[in-house]
């Protein structure tokens, strides 16, 4: 209990963190409430096309080439990019965690071993990657969420790799070796708690680049067809860039401020999990 | 006691830093028997951290004999050395890096109960607790973590986590140079009184030559991976047979209070 009060004053007091929270929570509010404020799919023609903004009252904040809803298509679109962003990187982190662990708390060969199959796919545009392996495996939310993942374990597994370097070497640790405990014992509940503060910081970030790259795949036609998502809707937006800007537009604010949300809860809980930053607050 | 509790013998341990392969213990030979308290003294980086290090399987030798309780344990596999996990146990010198700063009080001295699986699920809390009290922390302290107590009342955590296993060797690396004085002898006690209480014995590694000649039976002077000289402290301290003793021993602070003290010391009363 007191770690959930002393984290709710630090959010209170960064601001910064706050607003990344708030922005947030209105994005999970849009994706949980989809289906409620909008029971026709998104894709249905819910009006006359191209309307602006304001313009026609079934849809405040108008309509694309094809009569859609565009604020129909935000909150649906919030959901596939909570998805993606999350599954995608829960699974990059369950691979790059164990991977990262092995390497650094066994070192030797095995370190050696685990690197370079990391460098590999390191070696390799991380985007180019991600197409490529959609491209093969078909356009799909699955398929994209794996892609996403397969290009996002690698950093995961090195941050958490120098973790485990530098926490193998603590004297507690190595109590823990001589009190008999497991290698395996030692790795989940001795040393990976103490790894996990860089972890989570990174794995805000890394929903956003998921969320942005998403998108970027969905803009260039390699997303899932069935489904509407930000990425899709700017994308349809582009043939109407000069007459009706805002079709483009829309869906790009929401994807920034998804974006500068995590970002800012990144930075804020970077700030609370660091203990340097948390000595000086004389906590 | 004919039968040493621990018995080495010919003891050698390098490892390679980089590219280059050193050798802090360079054929050591000593033995603790049952219910002694053996010093290791020696100066920084002279080999006393790795051997200790070598006698609890944190470090493999490279060859010799480490006998404990007439079982050679020198290079076992971490599976066949966990039988003997309960009977070696150690206290680190920093009080602050040896406790997982994650883990409650109670649940890092009831761990070791755990790994072994020794004594009743329900009973293991009850143990750790009267370990806490044994070693003078109050019971009712087992919910917080170790950031909430000063260096000398952790390192009393580190010794009930050593203890709670009913051990017969105890080594002690340091174990007070990390404290300020005061706390010293407090910890320096509550060793003593468990070991009369406990029928421990200890290897106690330390450069402090005053504490040590209070508080061990026997000493070995370890100097550049060698021990150099052994034998009860107050007959090393007498005759010292080794250079490396002799400078040691000089370098013992006399207080002599015939000597002025120097003006910026002096406190005046009005």
């Amino acid at each position: 209990m007191d770690r959930v009060k002393s984290l709710a004053s630090a959010i209170l007091r960064d601001w910064m963190m706050l607003l990344g929270l708030l922005l947030l929570a209105t994005v999970f509010f849009m994706a949980a409430t989809a289906p409620f404020f909008f029971p026709q799919p998104p894709d249905t023609m819910m009006g006359p096309p191209l309307q602006w903004p304001g313009q026609y009252p079934g849809a405040p904040l108008g309509t694309d080439g094809l009569g859609r809803n565009i604020l129909a298509g935000l909150f649906y679109g919030a959901q596939i990019s909570l998805l993606v962003g999350f599954a995608s990187v829960t699974v990059a982190m369950v691979f790059g965690i164990l991977v990262g662990a092995f390497a650094g708390y066994y070192g030797g060969w095995i370190d050696n071993l685990l690197m370079r199959v990391t460098e590999l796919f390191q070696t390799i545009p991380q985007f180019m990657l991600a197409i490529v392996v959609v491209a093969v495996l078909g356009p799909s939310i699955q398929v994209i969420i794996f892609s996403l993942a397969v290009v996002s374990w690698p950093a995961i597994a090195r941050l958490v790799r120098g973790e485990f370097m530098v926490l193998r070497e603590k004297a507690y640790v190595q109590g823990c070796i001589v009190v008999g405990m497991s290698d395996r014992r030692i790795i989940f509940t001795q040393i990976l708690p103490n790894a996990m503060s860089g972890v989570t910081v990174m794995s805000t970030i890394m929903i956003a680049t998921a969320i942005l790259m998403e998108s970027a795949l969905s803009f260039l036609g390699f997303g899932d067809p069935n489904v509407t998502t930000w990425g899709t809707m700017i994308g349809m937006g582009k043939n109407n860039l000069r007459d009706a800007w805002y079709i483009m537009t829309i869906p790009g604010i929401a994807l920034l401020l998804t974006a500068l949300a995590l970002n800012l809860v990144g930075d804020g809980l970077n700030d609370y999990l660091n203990p340097r930053l948390r000595s000086q607050r004389g906590q | 006691m004919t039968n040493p509790l621990l018995r080495i013998d010919d003891l050698h341990v390098s490892f390679r830093v980089g590219k280059t392969t050193i050798h802090p213990v360079r054929g050591i030979s000593l033995h603790l028997n049952r219910g002694e308290t053996l010093a290791l003294v020696g100066e920084s980086g002279c080999g006393k951290t790795t051997l200790a290090r070598t006698i609890l399987g944190l470090q493999a030798p490279s060859s010799g004999v480490i006998e404990y309780d007439g079982n050679d344990i020198a290079g076992l596999d971490r599976f066949r050395l966990k039988r003997f996990r309960p009977h070696i146990q150690c206290v680190f010198q920093d009080p602050f890096s040896s406790l997982n700063p994650r883990k409650r009080v109670e649940q890092l001295i009831r761990e070791p109960l755990d790994i072994h699986q020794i004594g009743e699920k329900s009973t293991r809390l009850k143990r750790a607790h009267e370990m806490m009290e044994r070693v003078g922390l109050p019971t009712d302290w087992g919910r917080r973590f170790p950031h909430e107590f000063s260096g000398g009342q952790r390192q009393r955590i580190g010794i009930a986590r050593a203890l709670v296993m009913k051990p017969d060797l105890l080594i002690c690396d340091e174990p007070v140079s990390a404290l300020d004085v005061s706390i010293q002898a407090q910890i320096i006690n509550l060793l003593w009184e468990l070991k009369r209480d406990m029928g421990l014995s200890y290897l106690f590694i330390s450069h402090d030559l005053m504490l040590v000649e209070t508080f061990a039976d026997r000493v070995a002077m370890m100097y550049k991976g060698e021990i150099v000289e052994t034998g009860p402290a107050r007959q090393v301290w007498s005759n010292p047979q080794h250079e490396f003793t002799r400078r040691m021993i000089d370098a013992i602070p006399v207080p002599d209070v015939t000597r002025p003290t120097p003006p910026a010391f002096r406190i005046d009363a009005e």
